[in-house]
C-alpha cells in the first residue's frame, strides 16, 4: 500500500549509534530496527569508528544525520565536506540522509552549533537554492530537521512550522521532524504545540525525532541528556496519529545510558506506532485521506 | 529601517557567541545596535540572558573536543588549568573545520607560547604527540607489504628500493620524556615520577587493528625513518644513517624486519 508519506523509507524505531556501545552492539549484535550515525563521525575516520559503522551497516539500516552542512549560511557549501559525506553516503548506503534548518558559522568560522535563522523569504529562498545543490551532488534527497532555539529574530515574517515548510516545498527535500525541538520552542516561544503539527503536511515528514532536554527555569534547554518527557510523548502520539508510523529515533547525544535504556525508549515508541497502526484512523490516513 | 540581511544577522548572532578575543572590532552599524533590537521580548528570560546560551556552548565544545584529544595534557594541567586554557584557546584561535573533533589541531602551536608552558616546557610537545595520536586513530590503514616481499629484494636491489609508509605512521621528538608522560595519563599524578632533565624521546606512532601505539625509537631508527617518510630510496636513507652513527654499524636489517612485520611498509618500488 502506497503511503501518504511517499517516498521515505519505513525503518520502524531506531537509536543513535555511539561509541559507548560498539563493543556491545558488535558483540551481541541486539535486535533494533535501524541506528543513526553522526555524519562527521564517520566522514573524516578511515579508523574505527568507520569500521564499526561499516559492520553495522551489514547487520540493520543506518541513516546518517550531519550537524555541519550548514545549509542555511551566508557563507558558500563547503565542497570538501560535500565531498567527503558523498564518500560516506557511497560506502554506507543509508536509508535516509539528514541534517538541520540552521547554520553552523559564517565568515569562514564554525561555530559549532545549531543556530537560528531568521524566518524570512530571503532564507527561505537561500536554504531552498543550497539544498538543491545538496540534493544534485548527493544525488538523493535530504531531509532537514527543525532546531530548538533559546532566541527568536525581531525580523522573522512567520511562524517555524511555515519557514520548515516553506523550505522543503521550495528545496524538494524532506522533513526530519523533532517533536522534542517543537515542545522546547513551544515553551521557549510561546506557543501551542499543536498549531505546530497543524502547519505541516505529513507527507513531507521523512522521519521523526524524540528526545529530553533540561528545564533551566526562564527556558527549556535542549540537551539530549534524559528520557523524553510525558508531553513529548504525547506530542508524538498526535503526530502518528495524523500521519501514520515514520520512521522514528530516540535521540541521547550526553551522559549516553546503557543500550538496553536506549533500546527500552525505542521500544515504547514502537508500541505507539504498532498501536496506531491498528487503528482505523491511521488506516484512513494511510489511504491518503486527510491528516 | 530595512530587515537586516542573512549575512548581517549572522555576523551579530557570531559576535555574541565568539569569546571577546576574536569577536571583530565596533563596527557601527547594526551589530552594535542592543540585543532587544534583534531579539523578540520573551517571558522573563531577557535576550541577552538567552544568548549566553550558546556563548557557554561554543566554550563548553571546544573544551569538550580538546579535552577529548589531549587526555595527557590535561592531565598533566589539571581539570581547572585545562579549562581556563580551552577558554584562552576557543578566544585566541577560531575555529575553521568543520569536524570540532578537528578544533584542537592548532593547541601544540598555540601552547608554545601559553604561559603554561614556561612551567611546563614539555607540552607543546606532548601535545604534538597527542595530536598525532588522534590523527592515527583516524587514519587509514592499507593492506601492508607482505614482509617476504622485503625478505625475497635481491641484494643489488635494496640501494633503489624506496619504501611507502602506511598514513597512520607518523614520528613525534622532543628533548623531553613525552612518551613516559603521556603513558602516565591515567594514572594519579601523586603517585607518578618522571625524571625530565635530559631524557629526550623520539616517538613512534602506529597502529595495531584499530588500536594506536606510542612506543620509543632510538635516535639512529628516527634517523632512518625520516628519511624513508621523506622519500628516500633505502641507499641513500642508510648511507645518510652510516655517516652519522659512530662504533659498530646498527642492526638495520632486523628493524626492516620488524617494521615490516608490524605492517608499516605498504608498497616497495624500485626506482
Ligand atoms: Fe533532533
Amino acid at each position: 500500500m502506497e503511503r501518504r508519506r511517499g517516498r521515505w523509507p519505513a525503518l520502524g524505531c531506531g537509536v543513535g549509534l555511539r561509541a559507548d556501545h560498539y563493543d556491545l552492539i558488535t558483540r551481541e549484535w541486539p535486535a533494533m530496527d535501524w541506528f543513526e550515525a553522526i555524519s562527521e563521525n564517520y566522514m573524516d575516520s578511515r579508523g574505527r569508528p568507520f569500521h564499526m559503522l561499516d559492520a553495522v551497516r551489514h547487520r540493520y539500516p543506518v541513516a546518517l544525520h550531519g550537524v555541519s552542512l550548514s545549509i542555511g549560511s551566508a557563507d558558500p557549501l563547503d565542497p570538501r565536506y560535500l565531498e567527503q559525506l558523498k564518500a560516506l553516503v557511497e560506502r554506507i548506503e543509508p536509508a535516509i540522509v539528514s541534517d538541520h534548518l540552521c547554520w553552523t558559522g559564517v565568515d569562514g568560522q564554525q561555530l559549532h552549533d545549531l543556530l537560528p535563522l531568521p524566518f524570512t523569504e530571503e532564507a527561505v529562498a537561500h536554504v531552498a537554492a543550497r539544498v538543491g545543490q545538496v540534493q544534485a551532488a548527493l544525488g538523493r534527497p535530504i531531509l532537514l530537521e527543525n532546531v530548538s532555539a533559546y532566541v527568536t529574530y525581531r525580523h522573522s515574517t512567520m511562524p517555524e512550522w511555515e519557514f520548515l515548510t516553506a523550505v522543503a516545498r521550495g528545496a524538494g527535500c524532506g522533513i526530519l521532524l523533532d517533536l522534542n525541538n517543537i515542545y522546547v520552542n513551544a515553551v521557549n516561544h510561546r506557543f501551542d504545540p499543536l498549531d505546530y503539527l497543524a502547519g505541516i503536511s505529513g507527507e513531507l515528514v521523512g522521519q521523526f525525532h524524540l528526545a529530553g532536554h533540561t528545564d533551566r527555569g526562564a527556558f527549556l534547554f535542549d540537551t539530549h541528556d534524559r528520557p523524553v518527557i510525558e508531553p513529548v510523548w504525547g506530542l508524538y502520539q498526535e503526530a502518528v496519529r495524523r500521519w501514520g508510523p515514520i520512521t522514528t529515533l530516540i535521540e541521547w547525544d550526553a551522559d549516553i545510558p546503557p543500550f538496553e535504556h536506549l533500546a527500552a525508549e525505542a521500544a515504547q515508541a514502537r508500541a505507539i506506532l504498532t498501536e496506531v497502526q491498528r487503528l482505523p484512523l491511521a488506516l484512513s490516513v494511510s489511504g491518503g485521506g486527510p491528516g | 529601517m530595512t530587515p537586516p540581511s542573512l549575512r548581517e544577522t549572522q555576523r551579530w548572532l557570531k559576535a555574541r557567541i565568539v569569546p571577546a578575543g576574536q569577536a571583530e572590532g565596533p563596527s557601527g552599524g547594526p551589530a552594535a545596535a542592543p540585543d532587544e533590537a534583534w531579539l523578540n521580548p520573551q517571558g522573563g528570560a531577557p535576550g541577552t540572558a538567552r544568548l549566553a546560551v550558546y556563548a557557554e556552548g561554543y566554550l563548553a565544545r571546544i573544551e569538550e573536543a580538546l579535552a577529548e584529544v589531549y587526555p595527557a595534557t590535561r592531565h598533566v594541567v589539571g581539570r581547572h588549568a585545562f579549562a581556563a586554557l580551552a577558554r584562552n584557546y576557543a578566544s585566541a584561535i577560531p575555529s575553521q573545520d568543520y569536524n570540532l573533533s578537528r578544533a584542537g589541531r592548532r593547541l601544540p602551536e598555540f601552547l608554545s607560547t601559553a604561559p603554561l608552558a614556561g612551567d611546563l616546557p614539555f607540552l607543546p610537545d606532548l601535545a604534538r604527540l597527542e595530536w598525532a595520536v588522534a590523527e592515527a586513530f583516524h587514519a587509514a590503514w592499507h593492506p601492508p607489504l607482505d614482509p617476504s616481499t622485503l625478505a625475497a629484494l635481491p641484494a643489488e636491489a635494496w640501494p633503489r628500493a624506496r619504501l611507502s609508509l602506511q598514513p597512520a605512521v607518523a614520528r613525534v621528538a622532543s628533548d623531553w620524556p613525552i612518551l613516559d608522560i603521556w603513558e602516565a595519563r591515567e594514572r594519579p599524578v601523586a603517585e607518578t615520577r618522571i625524571a625530565l632533565v635530559n631524557r629526550p624521546q623520539r616517538v613512534l606512532v602506529t597502529r595495531r587493528g584499530v588500536a594506536v601505539q606510542c612506543e620509543l625509537l632510538d635516535p639512529p631508527q628516527d634517523r632512518l625513518l625520516g628519511a624513508l617518510m621523506a622519500g628516500a630510496p633505502l641507499g641513500a636513507a642508510c648511507e645518510a644513517l652510516a655517516a652519522s652513527v659512530e662504533g659498530d654499524p646498527p642492526p638495520v636489517a632486523d628493524w626492516f624486519a620488524r617494521w615490516a612485520g608490524a605492517g608499516l611498509f605498504t608498497r616497495c618500488d624500485i626506482l
